[in-house]
Order: C-alpha cells, then sequence, then structure tokens
C-alpha cells in the first residue's frame, strides 16, 4: 500500500510540469496583460515599456516559463504583480477559510444526504420518495448565486439572524465560534448543491444493494431490520459513494469561487477572481498549481479510502 | 406435544404486483420429526424458496401469509410479533441458501458474521463468541479455522463459503434447519461433502431439515420424506422409499423418467416434461398440471384434485393417481 502510494505521487510530477504548461500557454493566450490591466490608460508607452520590462513581460514565454519553474524548484512561487506580494504568502492568508468552507460544506452536505438518501431507497416510490426526488432537483438547479442571495435577503436583511457576508464581525472580538457564525449560510449554498446530487447517489447506490442476497442472510439470522439497512446495506453503499465523495473535493473549490464573491468570504476563491481580472500572472500559476495538486490529492485519497473500505481491493 | 418440530397446515402466501395479488404457495401441508429431514423437490418456479421464506416469514413487504398455520413445537407462528419473529430466526430456526458466493456480506469477515448471530441468540460475548464461532468453523470441517475467522468471504472458495454459512446456521443449535439448494451452486464433489456434512450435524443435535432442491439424486441421499411441489401446490408427499419405489404422481414419474440411471435397462434418449410451470397469474383451470400431463382426462380440467390419502401415510393430488391405486390395491390383493 505504502509503495504504491509513493509510486503514484511519482507519476504525479509529470502531470503537474504538464498541467503548468497547460495552464501558462492559456494565461498568455488571454488578451490583455497584468499591466493594460494595472496603469490608468492615459500613461505614457515609455512607462508602459519600462514597466513591463521590469516585471519580465518583455522575454519570450518560454523564457518566463523557464524563469517560473526555475523558482519553483528552489520554492518560489513569486511576487504578485498587483500587490507585489509574496505569492506564497497571499495563497498561506487564503487557504485556510477556503478549506473551512469546503469540507464545512462538504461534510455537512454528506450529513444530511446521506439519511435522506437511504430513506428514498428503503422507502421507494412513495410520497417520501417523491418528495426527495423533488427537493434532490432544486438543489441542483437553483444557482448558488441565486440561492446565496435569496438566504442573504432573508436571514440578514428579513430576520437578522445570520451576517451577510465576511467571516469575523468587523471590530469583534474574532475566534472560531465567529467564523462558524458567518460560514453558515455560504457553506448552506455549497451544501444545497452537494445535498441535491448526493440524494440521488445514495439512493440509487443504495437500491442497488438492498436487493442482496447477504441482506437476507442477515435477515434470517435474527437481526434487527435497522441494523440490517444501517450495517449491512449501509457499508456496502457506501463503497461507491466514497468514489464520488472525493471528485467532489475539486468541484467544491470552483464553486467557492462563486460562493466567496457573494459573501465576502476572504478565501482562494475571491483571490483567484481578483487574480484572473489583473492578469496577475504569478498568482493564477500559483493558484492552478494548488488547483491541480487538490485534484490529484483527493484521487489518491478516494483510492486509499477505498482499499480501507473494500477488503476485495489490493494495491500493489 | 405433537410429537413433530414442524407441522405446516394449508399454508398459502400471497404477493401484491402489479398485476393483482398472485399466490405462489397454495395450501402447503406437512409435517417434520425431530431430526428428520424433509425434501421439498420441484422445478423452478414450482415454489419451493418462497414457502421456505415464510416458514422464516421474511417475505418482504408486498408478501404474506394469507392462510393457514405455521407451528414450531406446537406454537403457532403466524401470529408472532416481528419482533418475537426476530428472536426464533437464526436461533429455532436457521436458514442455508443457495448462493453462497453472495449470500455472505463481502464487507464484513467470516468471524464477525459468524458472531453476530452468537451475540444476537446466546450469552456469550467477546473472547467466549470467538471461541464458539471457531469452534463451529472446525465443526463444519474448515482447515485453519482461527485464520478463516479474520478472513473475508472473497478469499473463500464456494465450498468452503458454504461451509461457513452452515457454521453460522448451526451456530446457536437450531431445531429447524432449513436449505434452499444448498448444493446446487457447487462442485458435484463439493456436493457430497455439503450433503454428508449436514446430515451428521443434524443427527447429533437432532436438528429437523427442511431440504429444497429439484435434484433426485439429492433427495434420495437426504431425505426420510419428501414432499413434491408443482405450480405452488405439493402434489404429492411420501416416505422417500415409496416415492422412488412407485411414484404416484405423473409428474414425480416425469421428473423420474428424467434421470439418467446406472445399470438401468432403460436406454436411449432421457424423456423431458414436455412445456413449462405455468406463471401464477396463468394457472389452468382444473388440476394445474393437466396441460402438461400424459394421463390427463376430462376431469382433469374442469375440477381441482384434493390432496388426499393414498397407502400408508402417503398423499397425492391426482385424479388419474386415484384410479391408479385402486387398480395397484387390487394387485397387491390379488
Amino acid at each position: 500500500m505504502l509503495s504504491y502510494i509513493a509510486r503514484r505521487l511519482l507519476i504525479s510530477l509529470p502531470v503537474l510540469l504538464g498541467i503548468t504548461v497547460i495552464n501558462f500557454i492559456l494565461m498568455k493566450l488571454a488578451p490583455g496583460n497584468p499591466v493594460d490591466m494595472l496603469i490608468d490608460p492615459n500613461t505614457p508607452p515609455e512607462l508602459l515599456q519600462a514597466k513591463k520590462a521590469m516585471l519580465g513581460l518583455n522575454s519570450p514565454p518560454a523564457v518566463q516559463y523557464g524563469k517560473w519553474l526555475l523558482g519553483l524548484l528552489h520554492g518560489h512561487l513569486g511576487y504578485s504583480f498587483s500587490s507585489y506580494a509574496p505569492v506564497a504568502d497571499l495563497i498561506a492568508q487564503r487557504i485556510g477559510p477556503t478549506l473551512l468552507l469546503a469540507f464545512a460544506s462538504l461534510f455537512g452536505g454528506m450529513l444530511i444526504a446521506l439519511p435522506l438518501g437511504i430513506a428514498g431507497a428503503v422507502r421507494r416510490n412513495t410520497a417520501l420518495d417523491h418528495a426527495l426526488t423533488g427537493l434532490s432537483f432544486v438543489g441542483i438547479s437553483l444557482p448558488p448565486f441565486f440561492l446565496g442571495l435569496g438566504l442573504i435577503y432573508w436571514f440578514s436583511l428579513k430576520t437578522k439572524l445570520l451576517p451577510t457576508g465576511g467571516m469575523h464581525t468587523l471590530g469583534g472580538e474574532g475566534g472560531l465560534g465567529d467564523a462558524l457564525y458567518h460560514l453558515v449560510l455560504p457553506a448552506s449554498v455549497l451544501a444545497a448543491a452537494i445535498v441535491g446530487k448526493k440524494i440521488r447517489y445514495i439512493r440509487a447506490s443504495m437500491l442497488d444493494v438492498l436487493e442482496k442476497e447477504y441482506l437476507r442472510t442477515a435477515r434470517a439470522k435474527g437481526v434487527r431490520e435497522s441494523l440490517v439497512i444501517g450495517k449491512h446495506a449501509l457499508r456496502n453503499a457506501l463503497l461507491p459513494i466514497l468514489t464520488v465523495f472525493g471528485a467532489e473535493i475539486p468541484v467544491l473549490l470552483g464553486g467557492s469561487i462563486l460562493v466567496e464573491q457573494i459573501f465576502q468570504w476572504p478565501g482562494i476563491g475571491q483571490l483567484a477572481l481578483q487574480s484572473i481580472l489583473s492578469r496577475d500572472y504569478p498568482t493564477l500559476m500559483a493558484l492552478n498549481l494548488v488547483a491541480a495538486i487538490v485534484v490529484l490529492a483527493s484521487n489518491l485519497l478516494t483510492d486509499a479510502l477505498y482499499t480501507m473500505a473494500d477488503p476485495r481491493i489490493q494495491y500493489r | 406435544m405433537s410429537g413433530y418440530t414442524l407441522e405446516v397446515e394449508n399454508l398459502t402466501v400471497a404477493f401484491r404486483t402489479e398485476l393483482g395479488e398472485v399466490r405462489p404457495v397454495e395450501g402447503l401441508t406437512f409435517a417434520v420429526k425431530p431430526g428428520e429431514t424433509l425434501c421439498i423437490v420441484g422445478e423452478s418456479g414450482s415454489g419451493k424458496t418462497v414457502a421456505a421464506l415464510s416458514l422464516l416469514r421474511l417475505l418482504g413487504k408486498n408478501g404474506g401469509i394469507r392462510a393457514g398455520s405455521v407451528r414450531l413445537n406446537g406454537e403457532e407462528l403466524t401470529r408472532k410479533s416481528e419482533t418475537e419473529m426476530r428472536s426464533i430466526r437464526g436461533r429455532d430456526i436457521a436458514m442455508i441458501f443457495q448462493e453462497p458466493m453472495v449470500s455472505l456480506n463481502p464487507v464484513f469477515t467470516i468471524g464477525h458474521q459468524l458472531t453476530e448471530a452468537i451475540r444476537l441468540h446466546t450469552d456469550r460475548r467477546g473472547k467466549a463468541a470467538k471461541a464458539h464461532a471457531v469452534e463451529m468453523l472446525r465443526r463444519v470441517g474448515i482447515p485453519r479455522p482461527e485464520a478463516v475467522y479474520g478472513e473475508y468471504p472473497h478469499t473463500l472458495s464456494g465450498g468452503m463459503r458454504q461451509r461457513a454459512m452452515i457454521a453460522m446456521a448451526v451456530a446457536c443449535e437450531p431445531r429447524l434447519l432449513i436449505a434452499d439448494e444448498p448444493t446446487t451452486a457447487l462442485d458435484v464433489t463439493v456436493q457430497a461433502q455439503i450433503l454428508e456434512l449436514m446430515k451428521r450435524l443434524a443427527a447429533g443435535s437432532g436438528t429437523s431439515i427442511v431440504l429444497i432442491t429439484h435434484d433426485l439424486g439429492v433427495v434420495a441421499e437426504m431425505a426420510d420424506q419428501v414432499a413434491v411441489m408443482y405450480a405452488g401446490q405439493i402434489v404429492e408427499t411420501a416416505d422417500v422409499y415409496s416415492l422412488f419405489e412407485n411414484p404416484l404422481h405423473p409428474y414425480t414419474r416425469g421428473l423420474m423418467r428424467s434421470l439418467p440411471a446406472f445399470g438401468s435397462e432403460r436406454e436411449g434418449r432421457l424423456s423431458a416434461i414436455p412445456g413449462a410451470v405455468p406463471p401464477l397469474s396463468r394457472l389452468p383451470r382444473g388440476c394445474r398440471f393437466h396441460p402438461r400431463c400424459p394421463m390427463a382426462e376430462s376431469i382433469c380440467e374442469s375440477e381441482e384434485p384434493e390432496l388426499q390419502p393414498a397407502e400408508v401415510s402417503r398423499r397425492v393430488r391426482c385424479w388419474a393417481a386415484s384410479g391408479e391405486i385402486r387398480r395397484f390395491a387390487g394387485r397387491q390383493g390379488g
């Protein structure tokens, strides 16, 4: 198992390298450049040229990429073109809130979806099942910006139960409780989509398992029905769900760009949007690298979880 | 006390389907003495498995016992609550299934699945439960029982899995063991071992066995009593010797004729019963077997025969056989 993980990590390196090359090309193909985005349109061209030279934008793209890669090998992600802060610091500040938001919505969403999906499967084709199907379609179909604004309108403006945005109360003490209080609305928006998708998935997976002979064996042993479902069936139904669980993590990072914008959540998503708008190449390259690492790591995590959950699967 | 472990009387099972109610089992009557083995024989679709599951009341959401009675040591099971039934399942009545490959849960170890039954129905916990489970594995002839205790089902062969299933079933010393085609999915050489094992275990503890099979070879090997089922009904019951000696129902005879036999004078092709078991939604009027019966007469098409006593302690459901019985008795007398 350990040698398998080591091998997978080694294979990931060329994949990561390839991803950075493609990212760099895409970024260069995009119209505009950092200097145009930065500076007053009435600035004299000579000044613009000087600025470009200073940022190293006049050398050929291949050289620019080579320099970035060389820096990376030495552990340097470079400096932001817009704030001149070290990119590593920018990401370090922002990654925590994003991870908090992503995992809160992932686990919260799964905690809600799991019992609902099971209930739908066990009571299939009843009014409850149809209601859950309807609910899941609402969850999938509601765009996050609409649901987000709706929640802000209702919970912040109308009832004043929850804050409209941010991560800490301005001028407040801060702390974890305060952060969690601010987390509720953005996490709910992200979780809604997860719940919608996962109810269907868990229901289907559970339906598959409910017909299995080994459940009849368990019943014939005298196992109570709640354990037949909650233990014998669920353990098997969870196997395919684990795969989508891991695949959900990268999707969450993407989804957080929008949600962080709506709720002013100080995470990676906001940083990504700002650096795209200002063509902040070093920050973008670093963010893409982080995203690529997250995707590869979630895949590896999924495979590792799978071996732990299913005794029939072993990697060598 | 009645002297019987299991008495089934006029048992009728109904399922709700989209096409309305169907009755895969109708008017089932049989009884099993302690330590005795009853074989229920029939083709696919004759209702054997449903009959077995109905004894445990494991018919699912859409099925249920519509009429009749099931008594275990004189105790009526059809009126028990679900909770009471649960404590009977696995403790008083245990069941072995056809497909050992899919009847064990793939994500739990053999040991876990064994001790689950032991913990449910006995006072054994922890080490005592494990010791008992390992002992059961040893008793069913599994080599390295301590190691197998910790293994997952997929590491065992079909025969070993069926042994583990048997260990699980007899772990709480049930009074009745129901085996639904326990050897159908296994190699022929393994079949004999498994049958031998069941016989030995039952003989040791006085457990009665209801064995469901379509294989007359298994019947000859195992049965004390035999019930032949066709389209949800018992068409003939007899002790195993009389049945093989002199099958009364045309269906039983058809089954016998479709068997190859060593050293018999019969040569050439095996005969088959033409046609198939009718679907439950389109049962024929009269005798359910008459469209396939070589002896069918006009009465068979209109009147349904009862299961009638014949000879000593035999019963048969057939108009023609009733006449046959008279001729048979006449021959004996003359």
